[in-house]
């Protein structure tokens, strides 16, 4: 499931030179990323370094003052949220965002929204093939349970679930969407560990069962590495490093602005051994991490509050 | 596990999961329950209380137009009861000016809420919660004074106007005849929207209500939904409005606006927003059961505390209000149904037994 595709894929994603700032603060800094068909991309980089902004101006939440979103070769900067939706683009949020007071085969049916289309009146009139499409919408849903198993939840309302449950049905509302491109942001934050260990294999499965695309933001970097076919590495809005996990972990720059820190402050999760590979370099990360301070952007500053823990 | 059992029967969709699909048995319950209360209530229950259960109905209809606003997309509205009185004076004035039979003037009530409906919804894009219900409120007040106040021609001014009870081949002029035309009209409003509430349109309406972020990053397109809601619930507001002033035949501008959108909007409260039973629980208690009590003189006096600790409990203990209360009783039965249902009969008797004590030793009414 890792190692990029020998022949590139064509080119479903891209964003060119993508430019944003709140009030002075450039949180994204001419940002250009791609993603082939059926590739899996990881985004890695440190708090505050502008991926979840990234996200948002890719489904549409927010606007980029410059710089285009593609997807598909059409240009869809201009579209709203549900419009990009409409094209087949998924999202998840840094904080399970679900609907609490719907039951979870309703959140599931909500999430096949793209797939119907009869209006108010022929539902109002139970139109003839405004049953079907419900009927056909209730068994898209039923079919997800094949990859992840909810049923026994059907009834439950999403708020009363667990946090765990409540991110894998998420993820299985991301099923009954079937989105051409998804995009997930954090997907493991906030679960136990055994739910992030079944994270990996779950995500290798949807891609597999759906063709979908993902962008993939985590901090997990065992989980990260394992399932990205390539990888990005952000800070301070800029892409500073590209390529394989490989290549990309052992990027000197990412080195300096993330993974030492990160790497020194979560010890490695069992499975992937780019994990051990990660936790090695942690000795030269003290000194990675000095440069990064003392390198007087003016920048620095912010990066080394927003990176986190003090190693 | 029970998935791939459930698909491998006939019927291979989950009920939780069947949306609309499995909603023929609700239909013919509900089908048969309205052609009981359509003999049994004018046979029964006598002229007046006949009037009374058209009051209800209508009542319900006005709280169900404010369900679709708060319990749909949860956008809360204080101008609820002006709106009633657009579609009332609507279907009043294009009937005594311009002569137009009764269906069309239901239609022209209808037809009047959309611009207002339009006027509202579209600022409500963008506001929330009590900023919401203050400029409902301010702009409820604005079509008072314009419309109601300052146009005599359409609302009889102070005196008043008054309109007869419409004949359709047969004269429903009768308390009786006629509540069976408000039935009518309620079980076909509360048939669509029962339907398509448990569509794709009512879901993501929900959806709406409930996260808006998560709606659009799935496709809904939650402006389209909200103003769906905003024209629905004007329309439907509108209907009772026409209702209404054909049951009572005469009324003043002061029937309408904020008085009436307070009462139901604490109707609506108390009977839970989030459910269609809420506007005939809702009903049932602000309107049947005052009636009730008003007709028992040492009772009258309790009908306000009942209807403020009524306020209380949803506040305080039952979000859900009636609603959700009866739906966990009914939960609650299911479980155990054997001696349970018992219960619950036993109960359901001793309030039908209080009901007709109450008709039958009240001052008012009886047969
Ligand atoms: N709505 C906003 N207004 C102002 N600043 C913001 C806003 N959203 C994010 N930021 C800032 O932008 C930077 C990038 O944030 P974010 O994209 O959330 O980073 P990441 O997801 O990589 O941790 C941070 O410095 C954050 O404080
Ligand atoms: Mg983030």
């Amino acid at each position: 499931m890792t190692g990029a595709p020998e022949v590139p894929s064509p080119t479903l994603f891209e964003c060119l030179d993508v430019c944003l700032s709140f009030g002075g603060l450039q949180v994204l800094d001419g940002v250009s990323m791609r993603a082939g068909e059926g590739e899996i991309v990881g985004i890695i980089g440190p708090n505050g370094a502008g991926k979840t902004t990234l996200l948002n101006v890719v489904s549409g939440f927010l606007r980029a003052d410059t710089g285009r979103v593609l997807l598909g070769g059409k240009d869809i900067s201009g579209l709203l949220p549900y419009e990009r939706a409409a094209l087949g683009l998924g999202r998840t949020f840094q904080q399970a965002l679900l609907y609490p007071s719907l039951t979870v085969a309703e959140n599931l049916l909500v999430s096949a929204h793209r797939h119907t289309r009869k209006g108010l009146l022929s539902t109002a009139l139970r139109r003839r093939a405004a049953v079907a499409e419900e009927r056909a919408a209730a068994e898209r849903v039923v079919q997800t349970m094949d990859v992840i198993d909810l049923a026994p939840y059907w009834g439950a309302k999403a708020g009363a679930l667990s946090y765990g449950t409540l991110r894998m049905l998420e993820l299985a509302c991301l099923l009954a969407q079937t989105p051409r491109f998804l995009l997930l942001d954090e997907p493991a934050s906030g679960i136990a560990q055994k739910e992030t260990e079944a994270l990996g294999p779950l995500l290798a499965r949807v891609r597999e069962e759906t063709g979908t695309t993902i962008l993939l933001i985590e901090h997990d970097i065992p989980l990260i590495a394992g399932l990205s076919d390539r990888m990005y590495a952000m800070d301070l809005g800029r892409v500073i490093a590209a390529g394989t996990p490989g290549q990309v972990l052992e990027h000197p720059a990412v080195v300096a602005s993330y993974l030492g820190s990160k790497a020194a402050a979560r010890p490695g999760r069992p499975g992937a051994a780019r994990a051990r590979a990660g936790r090695a370099r942690t000795g030269g990360a003290g000194t990675g991490r000095a440069r990064t301070g003392g390198a007087g952007t003016g920048r620095a500053g912010r990066a080394r509050a927003a990176g986190g823990h003090p190693s | 596990m029970s998935v791939a059992t459930a698909r491998a029967s006939a019927f291979p969709i989950p009920r939780s999961v069947g949306g609309a699909v499995g909603a023929r048995r609700q239909m013919a319950v509900s089908g048969a329950a309205l052609a009981v209360a359509a003999v049994a209530i004018p046979a029964l229950a006598g002229s007046y209380w006949t009037f009374v259960a058209s009051y209800f109905l209508i009542y319900a209809l006005i709280g169900l137009s404010l369900i679709l606003l708060m319990g749909f997309v949860g956008q809360i509205s204080l101008m609820a009861g002006t709106v009633v009185g657009i579609g009332a004076f609507t279907s009043a004035a294009v009937e005594n000016h311009f002569g137009w039979p009764f269906w069309a003037s239901v239609l022209a009530a209808t037809a009047a809420t959309l611009p207002f409906s339009l006027a509202v919804g579209f600022p409500a894009l963008r506001l929330r919660g009590l900023y919401l219900a203050i400029a409902t409120l301010a702009f409820g007040r604005l079509i008072e004074e314009l419309l109601f106040r300052g146009w005599p021609w359409f609302s009889g001014g102070f005196a008043g106007v008054a309109v007869r009870r419409p004949s359709l081949g047969i004269s429903f002029a009768s308390d009786a005849r006629y509540f069976w035309l408000v039935l009518a009209f309620f079980a076909a409003v509360v048939a669509f929207v029962y339907n398509f509430s448990r569509s794709r349109i009512g879901r993501a309406m929900r959806a709406t209500r409930d996260n808006e972020l998560a709606a659009q990053s799935m496709g809904v397109n939650i402006v389209k939904y909200k103003m769906m809601a905003f024209f629905l619930s004007g329309a439907v507001a509108g209907v009772a409005g026409a209702l209404q002033i054909h049951l009572v035949k005469s009324a003043t501008l002061d029937g309408y606006g904020f008085y009436l959108s307070f009462i139901v909007f604490i109707m609506v409260v108390i009977g839970g927003a989030r459910s269609i039973w809420g506007a005939v629980l809702g009903g049932w208690f602000m309107i049947v059961q005052t009636e009730l009590l008003r007709g028992v003189e040492w009772l009258t006096r309790y009908t306000d505390i009942g209807i403020g600790v009524g306020v209380l409990w949803v506040v305080l203990s039952n979000p859900e209000g009636l609603a959700g209360f009866f739906r966990d009783r009914w939960a609650w039965v299911r479980e155990k149904p054997r001696w349970r249902a018992a219960v619950a009969a036993l109960f359901a008797a001793a309030n039908v037994a209080t009901f007709w004590l109450l008709i039958h030793y009240g001052q008012r009414g009886g047969a």
